[in-house]
């Protein structure tokens, strides 16, 4: 199994949007290094020709008539938002500098 | 002399809807356990004590109105705070949910209080039910009311530490690879991950989605099979919940295990790590089940060594997606920066806590491009081998029996700086929820340390084979006593 290196965590870091400091890269590095080494051993099964799997409900979904039901004012639905102006979420600008 | 605590809610209910006694004394009762026990056990997160007692008065007001109460009437009960409820604030056992208080019930809450339950209020869990030991957690460690220096298992350690410490009558909890019966193991009391899709996800905050499944915590195994029969059934609010009907739980509780199978995996009895007390219990187990007419059949579950890792690929997937969402947008807390990519990273690394951001580093490494063959995909294909596994052998045997847990139980800290141990903490149990069967932990022993810990016994059962796994664990509780065992706090 190959060890994971600190630049793979800092890659995976950005796409999970997360930040880590230095001490938690090396933790992780050594962590998930541990643990890709455990869950690598799927290599020895056997999987040719198997499927992936499918719960039963998959096997026979269907989609259901589209009928509105009862629905949360937007005051309400807004109500959990950390930062709101009238009927808008407020977020910083996504263009980075 | 008899206390309200001792009842079961099946006896707590019945007293309530003849008016031998009043959900408001019940509640009272609880309330007081709870101020008196609850700061050596930390298994709540929040008492609604007011809100508790008005529901209770309303009940006992209703029933002298002479309404007909619903089948949990007056049964003070705790949520999991991974079950959304309206006015409550629900964390999920995060600081990135702080403050969230829902603007709606989940169908788990709304159900129980169609019931006529009393809810008192929310309990601890591992950050987002990951976790075996619920020490993955901003708040103060729950501790095992049979040894308060051992963890009470998780990720629904609070629901299990608080129907053992009888600061509450049931509770919900979760279990997405274990996290209802290895908990329910470690604290001597009866815990049911139902078949998936038995009961509705609608309210339940999302772990990892083709896993997850609601399931009550109780003292008996009736009072399980009293409150499956509430929440259990189709729900238009969750497309994967099934239209079987619910079928009479309680009913199947007379049936005996007389006649049936009972699978035993001997391969996974030489699993590395399997502490002795554990499998002297079991094999005790074993013979009490035949004393009662069952038969043991021996069954092959070829892929049981890959299960764990199976898991870790699929929930780590499912769970880097599902908390994709908490970005300090739409709910819970945000810290402020700049700009928008800053404001998520800074709002995700002060709100995760460390096992988190571990589970969704990994998810985000198995779903990559470069590697989503070699691990999500090759694990979803070895989840149908395990998944036929169990029909092969449920061609020879109507229910499978196993120890619940590998061990007693450990220390709180003694696991905590090793992910890897901890994740096998669940070898026996991530195989019902991959196949996506219901499972049960029942009290099924005790080890024979000083102090002695609770030692589970489980039964997994075919698809919607809840009653059946009632009939088999109920024959087993009737013949034992371990389940009356009552922790001295």
């Amino acid at each position: 199994m190959a060890t994971v290196t600190p630049e793979e965590i800092r890659e995976l870091a950005t796409l999970a949007r997360l930040s880590l400091d230095d001490g938690e890269v090396e933790q992780f590095r050594a962590q998930l290094t541990d643990i890709l080494g455990y869950i690598g051993t799927l290599r020895e099964v056997d999987v040719s020709g198997v499927p992936e799997f499918l719960s039963e409900r998959q096997e026979d979904s269907s989609l259901r008539e589209d009928a509105p039901g009862p629905q949360f004012s937007s005051e309400t639905a807004l109500s959990s938002a950390p930062n709101t102006r009238g009927r808008l979420v407020v977020v910083p600008k996504f263009k980075e500098d | 002399m008899s206390s309200i605590l001792d009842w079961t809610a099946l006896e707590l209910s019945a007293a309530v809807r003849a008016g031998d006694v009043t959900a408001a004394d019940a509640t009272d009762a609880y309330l007081r356990r709870i101020q008196a026990v609850e700061p050596k056990i930390n298994a709540y997160l929040r008492v609604a004590e007011d809100e508790a007692r008005a529901v209770a008065e309303s009940v006992d007001k209703r029933r002298q109105a002479g309404e007909t109460l619903g089948p949990l009437a007056g049964v003070p009960l705790a949520l999991k705070d991974i079950f959304i409820t309206e006015g409550i604030e629900t964390t999920c056992g995060s600081k990135i949910l702080e403050g969230w208080t829902p603007p709606y019930d989940g169908t788990h809450a709304s159900r129980l209080r169609g019931a006529d339950s009393v809810m008192l209020g929310k309990v601890s869990m591992d950050e987002f039910a990951m976790g075996s030991s619920n020490e993955n957690s901003p708040h103060p460690p729950v501790r095992n009311p049979w040894n308060t220096d051992f963890v009470p298992g998780g990720s629904s350690g609070g629901s299990v530490a608080a129907v053992a410490a009888r600061t509450a009558l049931c509770t919900l909890g979760t279990d997405t690879g274990g996290s209802i019966r290895q908990p329910a193991s470690l604290c001597n009391v009866v815990g049911l991950k139902p078949t998936y899709g038995r009961v509705s996800r609608h309210g339940m905050i999302a772990f990892a989605s083709s896993l997850d499944q609601a399931g009550p915590v109780t003292r008996t195994v009736r009072d399980a099979a009293l409150v499956l029969g509430v929440i259990a059934g189709q729900d238009e609010m969750d497309a994967t919940t099934l239209d079987a009907p619910v079928e009479d739980y309680l009913a199947a509780c007379d049936e005996g295990v007389a006649g049936l199978r009972i699978g035993v995996h001997r391969n996974a009895m030489e699993l590395e790590g399997l502490d002795e007390d554990v499998r002297v219990a079991f094999t005790r187990s074993l013979e009490q089940l035949e004393e009662l007419g069952a038969t043991l059949v021996d069954v092959e579950l070829p892929h049981f060594a890959h299960a764990v890792a199976t898991y870790y690929i699929l929930c780590t997937a499912e769970a880097s997606s599902n908390l994709a969402r908490y970005d300090g947008v739409r709910y819970g807390a945000r810290v402020e920066e700049p700009s928008l990519l800053k404001m998520y990273k800074a709002t995700r690394e002060a709100g995760f806590g460390a096992e988190v951001k571990r589970r969704i580093m990994l998810g985000t490494f198995v779903l990559r491009a470069s590697s989503y063959e070699e691990y999500y995909g090759r694990a979803m294909k070895v989840r149908t081998l395990i998944k036929r596994d169990y029909e092969a052998a449920f061609s020879q045997c109507d229910l499978i029996a196993s120890p619940t847990s590998p061990v007693p139980g450990f220390r709180i800290g003694e696991r905590i700086a090793d992910p890897l141990s901890m994740y096998l903490s669940d070898v026996f149990t991530i195989g019902a929820n991959l196949a996506g069967l219901p499972g049960i932990s029942i009290p099924g022993g005790f080890s024979s340390a000083a102090t002695p810990l609770p030692i589970g016994l489980q039964l997994v059962g075919p698809r919607l084979a809840e009653s059946r796994l009632f009939s088999a664990a109920a024959a087993y509780e009737a013949h034992t006593t371990w389940h009356s065992r009552v922790a001295e706090i």
